[in-house]
This record gives C-alpha cells, sequence and structure tokens, in this order.
C-alpha cells in the first residue's frame, strides 16, 4: 500500500490539475469514449488517509481507477467508474448524488 | 476554494444550488482537461458575463483552440445562466518547449552531441540508475524531469560551441 500511494503522490505532484491513473498499471487514463463517474462512498476523501480509503473502495470496483487533483494545498483523491452508456451513466451519477459527470469523448460536463 | 475564480460576482444571480453546479463541472473541466474559468465582469442590466477561460497543461494531453475554449465555456455557463450573454476571453495552451522530450529525443541528443549518460550523471546529481530508467523509457518522466533533460542539453550543446 506504501509503494502505492508514493506512486499515486508523484503522480499527483506531477498532474495538480488532475488525473486519472489505474491501480492496475499505476499509468494514467484518458479514454476517447465513455463517461467518468465519482463514487459517493469517496466524497471529501484528501491526504494519505484519504487516499488510503480511495484505493480500498477503487480496488472492489471493475474499473480500479483513482482520481485527483490539488485544491489549495490539499490533495483530493475519488474512486471512479467509467461507464461505455450515458443513461447508464447518468443514472450511476444521480445515485452517487453527483451533480455533474464527465463525457470523455467530447471533452464536456453534463449536468444530472 | 472555489473552482471558478470571482464565483462571487454571482452573488443574486444564481441560487446556491446553481453555484454548486457550476463548481461541480468547474472541477470536472480542470481535471480532466486542466480548463479553468474566471469571471472578469458581471454586467446586471444588460445580462452580460464576460468569463475568462484558460487552459493549462494536462495529463491527458488534450488541447483546445480557441473556438473550442468558447464552447466549453457554453458547457459550463450556458445552462445555468441561459437569459445570459455569455462573453469568453479565451486562452489556449500553448506548450512549452520541454514537451518535446521523450526517451528517445533524449536518446537522440545524447547519440548526436556524443553525450553519455556519466555526464548528466555528473552534472545534475541524479544517480545513474534513474538517468538510465528514464533514457531508457522504463519510467515516466515527470516534467521536473523533462526540464531537466531539456536544459542539461541546451547546457551542453551551449558549452560545446564554445569550446
Amino acid at each position: 500500500m506504501r509503494k502505492l500511494i508514493e506512486a499515486i503522490h508523484e503522480i499527483a505532484q506531477d498532474n495538480p490539475n488532475g488525473f486519472t491513473v489505474s491501480l492496475e498499471t499505476l499509468s494514467l487514463v484518458s479514454p476517447s469514449k465513455g463517461f467518468s463517474v465519482a463514487l459517493k462512498e469517496t466524497q471529501n476523501c484528501f491526504g494519505d488517509e484519504g487516499l488510503k480509503k480511495v484505493i480500498q473502495v477503487a480496488k472492489k470496483t471493475n474499473s480500479k481507477l483513482v482520481g485527483g487533483w490539488k485544491d489549495g494545498h490539499l490533495f483530493y483523491y475519488d474512486a471512479v467508474l467509467i461507464v461505455e452508456n450515458l443513461e447508464e451513466a447518468k443514472k450511476l451519477g444521480v445515485e452517487n448524488e453527483q451533480l455533474a459527470i464527465w463525457d470523455f469523448e467530447k471533452s464536456e460536463t453534463i449536468y444530472l | 476554494m472555489n473552482e471558478i475564480k470571482r464565483i462571487d460576482l454571482l452573488a443574486g444571480i444564481v441560487s446556491d444550488q446553481d453555484v454548486n453546479k457550476l463548481e461541480a463541472a468547474a472541477l470536472l473541466m480542470r481535471r480532466h482537461v486542466s480548463v479553468i474559468f474566471k469571471i472578469k465582469s458581471v454586467e446586471h442590466e444588460n445580462k452580460r458575463l464576460i468569463i475568462q477561460v484558460v487552459q493549462e497543461r494536462n495529463a491527458a494531453k488534450k488541447y483546445f483552440a480557441a473556438g473550442e475554449l468558447i464552447d466549453k465555456v457554453k458547457n459550463v455557463f450556458g445552462p445555468i445562466l441561459p437569459d445570459w450573454k455569455i462573453i469568453s476571453h479565451p486562452v489556449p495552451y500553448l506548450g512549452s518547449e520541454v514537451d518535446v522530450v521523450t526517451p528517445e529525443w533524449i536518446q537522440d541528443k545524447m547519440e548526436s552531441l556524443e553525450i553519455k549518460q556519466v555526464d548528466i550523471v555528473n552534472a545534475t546529481g541524479v544517480t545513474k540508475s534513474n538517468v538510465a530508467a528514464w533514457v531508457n523509457g522504463l519510467r515516466p518522466m515527470s516534467q521536473p524531469v523533462k526540464a531537466m533533460f531539456y536544459y542539461f542539453i541546451e547546457y551542453f550543446k551551449s558549452n560545446k560551441r564554445i569550446s
């Protein structure tokens, strides 16, 4: 876990505006299609403790993806799902109390 | 900290719920494509809003021209302020010279300038194993590492010209 956290830290430092990384390959992920939905369970997770929780949650999903961004002097993280179908993505977004989801193909937000 | 700079200028114009929506959408724009919004001015009488939209370097390497950045403003602000005229000031990402650095670029420069890995190790104090990993593409390079290689090679070139 420590090595995983350190690797994600390095990625976060290099990409403070934001990133999505695969826990399996530790490579950055940016699909050409699909929709990103953040999980409610990992809302407001920041710092090392937050990242640990996010990793644990993400490992249980099919996507195994962790997203992050810097806000002020803190790094925030969340577990995200990438869904191909728009209606399914919207439904998941609502279930996870999201206000918007991300469209990778159009690089746009979709309000829910 | 607010995602949209000067969002306080929208006080009284949009509801708290809509502010939250704008902030959520703006955060998605920043985290996925490093697009950042700043409200420059609000003209209540004319219902005119001027927004600066800037794109910075992003992990996805997706970059937009000025027209596309204007579309991003419409995507985020349009649904929340449908009756307002929104004027965008786009600032596209221009890139950095350092973005050319890849393992292949480094190897090519090393060959043409007769640079050995030990030269890089000695000049930078970075360990041999790290330098080798980056040069051989075994480890991804962060932006500071790319800058290090780029400016080392520039330094090497200028010193070679002098000597």
